[in-house]
């Protein structure tokens, strides 16, 4: 489609365009403790992203001369993100380490990011792919710094930039290599490109012609393509910003960093897969030869990452460090979806994902509520926590049991049939993964619960009062709550949902 | 209505129950635990229906509830009773009411104790009452859940370590058993012919999904009996290289007799996939039931796998203690006599004399670490593993008078070791420690709570007369009746004279002797306390002079499967 005709299928990106334009001015005119208003336009303004992306709905078609698409997997991705982002803005209000003097930048820069990850997700030009990303590097760089104060704030983001600097840095050399090889920008035709005789090895050119290219440039290009990618996915070896961001950032941008641009990364690298790196199979994608299978290497990123990221939890009292590591073991048990990338482990991706951004805000939003009263992420001050406000703490329990992966809640469902579609694959071939993952998981019961253990097991101190929370957050996380665990009864409809966004 | 359901009722009416504690506000204590104890009489009041009208004979399930779940993949509400789970069933009811009323002393955060409880009891229910492998699952990490709280927050001083590091054990477990749910499933594959069609179609499926199996090249099931039909099936495959001979070495039983016509008619000659005949499938096989295996032994538990044990039983409070011995550890024997037995039959057969050894190995060694204790709750927990040996020493041998022991002792044991952690508890509450050498005499002081306890040890070191000596009998018979275990009964003998050391010698330093004169003023048990143990008591009696209403109950379905290890070793090889 052409530019001017693009416009009518990108209305959710111009309302949000539209919101973050209106936001930014109207901050001007705000005064001090009027400042926190802002969130009201800006939820209203996702709201109405929310409502135009539902009445466009994906459409398939290739926009803007081809840079975006806005097909069914953008749209479950864009979906994701502005649930997400609506969640982070309302719950952000609570938030202790978000001075009201800054508000207004907080939430243009929440729109911000919400409108690159869009991209990221919608990409299907690799300038475009090169953009996106750089869109959510830069300001997120700035969200995590966001605590201008703080010193740990400030170094989060110098960190992030640097290690943001040298991924993309990579990235690029990927893309170039990819340019070179087949001359063109456009996702998909490099993948056309790439398959075509003079490149796949045995070529029409014959051997020493000059332009048989073997395995090892296009293997190379993969290779740093997928580092940049993996940098957004916090993916190890590329994972050491992500708890010194998460660490010092306020809260509510650490949970909307801990979902968006993982979910972005991962949007991204599906659609690297199935266009550019593999070729459609009866089951779902394979790589064109052995010389450029990824598959190993995914399987290693992915071991390496559940485990580096569980093992390190276990050491963490800090709460945001621990749930940063915990993401970090997240991404790889989704990578393992990406080894075998057939249809169904991509389904039980999708639907771990709508699963993953439930628990994994919901317990960043309980940590929000009660950290406000307690004045602290700690762990150790958290002793009690459970019996001061039994909501919360029940609430709580229930996105870690989920986070965890065991039943009754959705998280359990979302490893199960991810785990499934490894088991079944290739006759168990990779089952040996599964196992990796599972025992993962029993660790993963030892961090998350030592939350628990801390919240319920543990007493309260002398004289520390109830903590009360507002009635709609409340109701809010109980509604979430309640969700994982009717997940776990009916979850048919977001796996169709994520059968769907296949198609 | 409630009849058709009696199943679905007794599982979820602990969990309403559970769920309408949350709505009674936290200081009306005597409400919360009234209404806790009313929800646990409602199992027990269904159980006499099920009693009553459980058909002794049928070997098969009854009361079977079955309808789909989660169409797509075939995941089925499925709830059945046979003669393996019905005394289970019965025991849980039984002791979910008798633990609420020994809870009663309970001060500390009683709304968040009694709703964990009785979610803990439908955990159990459940578990016993799935016949779907899924819906087993669900229910059995349900339970891990209130468990853990129930320890961690209402248990003793070390009770976060014990609570955490039960849990730990639990969930190694149980994801090894995920895994071979997992395997099962992809692996299973059933031809769907008009018979297994018409059966499907009663359960709730339709010719969207028929269709889509068909596409897939067979029916995968979660389906726990139909799931060990197949394996029985492939295993005749396999033997036949392919072929289904239906004359030569005909099953023995009716069931396995009708399984036989049903594989000529139903499954015809499915080309057997090549993964089922050469050796390295028998390695994946035996892979599958080693991971089953491990899951269940770390619940049983069996030995090395049982040091999560002593240390839950010595933090648990009283009632969580009882639960744990009397419901929880025949979940893992449970587990294996209702799923690694039947779905892996042949390699059943090929396990069953490293079982046995391990058997006797959890008799001798509990029984010695339990001589060896001064806490008096940790020579009940540990003379718990050492009874636990017995059982798995009947479910080793294979044999009808094996199996059926080994069921008889589960239910048994539950019942007897109820009683002595109550029995404990109630002399804890009182001198506030559990110090063996630190009493002395009581017996002249407290004579009713003497002679009870007196009981529950001679039925826990298997008196005649009383209900543990059956359970014990039919074991050693059942492995005397095969010769190449006759060693294990002659060891397993052994353990019962180790066993009768440590109890009675328990009994002299606590009850006789010169009266400690700390205890001179000791109180006699009470009456709520002995109505918690009064109808064990009579179980323990009942049983112990006439056994057979139990036995009745086991026979048929255990004699059935006990055939078809039968028709299995006449086969030879595996």
């Amino acid at each position: 489609m052409g530019n001017l005709e693009s416009l009518s299928r990108f209305a959710p990106e111009l309302a949000l365009c539209g919101t973050l334009a209106f936001v930014l001015l109207l901050d001007l005119f705000l005064k001090g403790r009027e400042r926190p208003l802002a969130w009201l336009p800006t939820a209203a303004g996702i709201s109405l992203a929310i409502a135009l992306a539902l009445r466009t709905g994906p459409g398939g078609v290739p926009l803007f001369g081809g840079m975006i698409v806005d097909d069914a997997l953008g749209f479950f991705f864009k979906m994701i993100f502005l649930m997400s982002a609506l969640g982070v803005v309302l719950y952000a209000r609570d938030s202790r380490d978000i001075a009201p003097s800054y508000t207004g930048e907080f939430h243009v820069f929440t729109l911000a990011v919400t409108l690159g990850l869009f991209w990221m997700a919608t990409a299907r030009d690799i300038v475009m792919v090169y953009l996106a990303v750089e869109i959510v590097s830069i300001t997120s760089y700035v969200l995590a710094g966001f605590v201008r104060k703080d010193v740990r704030s400030g170094e989060a983001a110098l960190k992030y930039v640097i290690y943001g600097g040298v991924a993309s840095g990579v990235m690029i050399f990927g893309i170039a290599i990819l340019y070179g090889l087949t001359g063109s920008t456009d996702l998909a035709t490099i993948g056309e490109r790439l398959a075509s005789p003079s490149l796949s090895g045995e070529g029409a050119l014959g051997e020493g012609r000059g332009f048989l290219i073997d395995a090892a440039p296009i293997l190379s290009a993969y290779v740093l393509v997928l580092a940049g990618i993996a940098f957004k996915m916090a993916v190890a070896p590329f994972h050491m910003w992500c708890p010194d961001v998460y660490e010092g950032a306020p809260t509510a941008v650490t949970a909307f960093l801990s979902v968006g641009p993982k979910a972005a990364g991962f949007a991204l690298l599906m659609r690297f897969l199935m266009n550019v790196a593999l070729v459609p199979s009866a089951e779902g994608w394979v790589a064109r030869g052995e010389a450029t299978d990824l598959s190993a290497l995914l399987a290693l990123l992915s071991v390496l990452t559940m485990t580096i990221g569980n093992l390190s939890a276990i050491r963490q009292t800090n709460l945001k460090r621990l749930l940063a590591f915990s993401s970090i073991a997240h991404a790889g048990y989704l990578l393992m979806g990406c080894v075998i990338a057939t249809r169904a482990s991509f389904e039980a991706m999708l639907f771990y994902f709508a699963v993953y951004v439930v628990m994994n805000l919901g317990a960043f939003f309980t940590i929000i509520l009660l950290a406000r009263r307690i004045g602290s992420e700690d762990l150790p001050q958290y002793a009690g926590a459970g019996w001061r406000s039994p909501v919360l703490g029940s609430a709580l329990v229930v996105f870690l049991v989920s986070l965890t992966g065991l039943p009754p809640t959705g998280g359990f469902m979302a490893k199960f049939w991810l785990f499934s579609s490894l088991i079944r694959f290739e006759g168990g071939a990779w089952t040996w993964l599964v196992m990796v993952a599972l025992v993962n998981s029993v660790i993963s019961l030892f961090y998350y619960f030592s939350i628990v253990r801390v919240i319920f097991l543990q007493r309260p101190a002398e004289g520390a009062g109830p903590i009360r929370a507002g009635w709609l957050a409340q109701a809010g996380l109980g509604g979430m709550a309640a969700l994982l665990v009717v997940l776990q009864v009916r979850w048919q409809p977001v796996m169709e949902w994520a059968q769907g966004a296949l198609k | 209505m409630m009849m058709e359901h009696l199943l679905t009722w007794m599982i979820f009416a602990p969990l309403a129950g559970a769920v309408a504690l949350l709505f009674v506000p936290s200081r009306e204590k005597a409400v919360i635990k009234t209404l806790a104890a009313v929800t646990a009489l409602v199992p027990i009041v269904l159980s006499v229906p099920l009693f009553l009208r459980f058909d002794r004979a049928e070997a098969g399930m009854q009361f079977v509830e079955h309808t789909t779940w989660i169409p797509d993949y075939h995941i089925e509400y499925f709830l059945g009773v046979d003669g393996l789970s019905i005394t289970m069933i019965l025991l849980t009811a039984a002791l979910g009411l008798i633990c609420i009323i020994a809870s009663w002393g309970i001060d500390k955060g009683v709304k968040g104790y009694f709703p964990l409880f009785l979610l803990l009891e439908s955990g159990m229910m459940g578990v016993f009452c799935a016949l779907d492998f899924i819906l087993f699952y669900v229910f059995w990490e349900l339970m891990l859940l209130p468990m853990y709280f129930l320890i961690g927050i209402w248990g003793g001083p070390r009770r976060e370590y014990a609570a955490i590091k039960f849990f730990l054990y639990t969930l190694a477990g149980s994801v090894l058993m995920l895994l071979v749910i997992l395997a099962f499933y992809w692996n299973s594959s059933v031809a769907l012919d008009d018979a297994t069609r018409a059966d499907l179609a009663r359960v709730g499926y339709t010719e969207g999904h028929f269709a889509a199996a068909r596409a897939e090249g067979g029916w995968r099931s979660f389906d726990l009996t139909r799931l060990s039909e197949m394996s029985l099936l492939r295993h005749r495959m396999r033997q036949s290289k392919g072929e289904i001979p239906l004359d030569a070495a005909g099953p023995v039983s009716a069931r396995t007799g009708a399984l036989a016509e049903e594989v000529q008619t139903r499954y015809g000659r499915i080309p057997l996939p090549e993964w089922l005949g050469g050796d390295l499938m028998l390695t994946f096989r035996m892979l599958l039931f080693l991971g089953l295996f491990i899951g269940f032994a770390i619940k049983v538990p069996i030995f090395p796998f049982h040091t999560w044990l002593p240390d839950a039983h010595v933090e648990a409070p009283t009632a969580i203690s009882v639960i744990l011995a009397g419901v929880l550890l025949k979940m893992g024997t449970y587990g294996i006599l209702r799923i690694s037995y039947p779905l892996l039959p042949a390699e059943a057969v090929l396990f069953c004399g490293p079982l046995a050894l391990l058997a006797v190995v959890n008799m001798l060694y509990g029984a010695f670490c339990a001589m060896a204790q001064t806490d008096l709750k940790k020579l009940v927990a540990y003379s718990s593993i050492s009874h636990m040996g017995y059982v798995c020493l009947g479910m080793a041998v294979l044999t009808r008078t094996g199996l059926n022991g080994g069921v008889l002792q589960m239910f048994n044991h539950g019942t007897i070791t109820a009683m002595l952690f109550l029995l404990v508890g109630v002399i804890y509450d009182r001198a506030h420690h559990r110090d063996i050498n630190g009493f002395g005499g009581l017996g002249l002081r407290v004579p009713i709570y003497t002679g009870i306890t007196a009981i529950a040890f001679f039925a826990s070191l298997g008196l005649p007369g009383l209900s543990g000596f059956w359970g014990e009998a039919f074991v050693f018979l059942g492995t005397w009746e095969v010769p190449a275990f006759r060693g294990y009964a002659l060891a397993g003998v052994f353990g019962i004279i180790v066993t009768a050391a440590y109890l009675l010698w328990t009994l002299q330093r606590v009850f006789m002797g010169k009266l400690n004169e700390k205890y001179a003023t000791l109180e006699e048990i009470s009456a709520r306390e002995m109505a918690t143990l009064l109808p064990l008591l009579v179980v323990v009696i009942v049983v112990g002079v006439y056994p057979n209403p139990v036995l009745s109950l086991i026979q048929a379905s255990l004699n059935d499967m006990s055939d078809v290890f039968l028709w299995l070793r006449s086969q030879g090889g595996v």
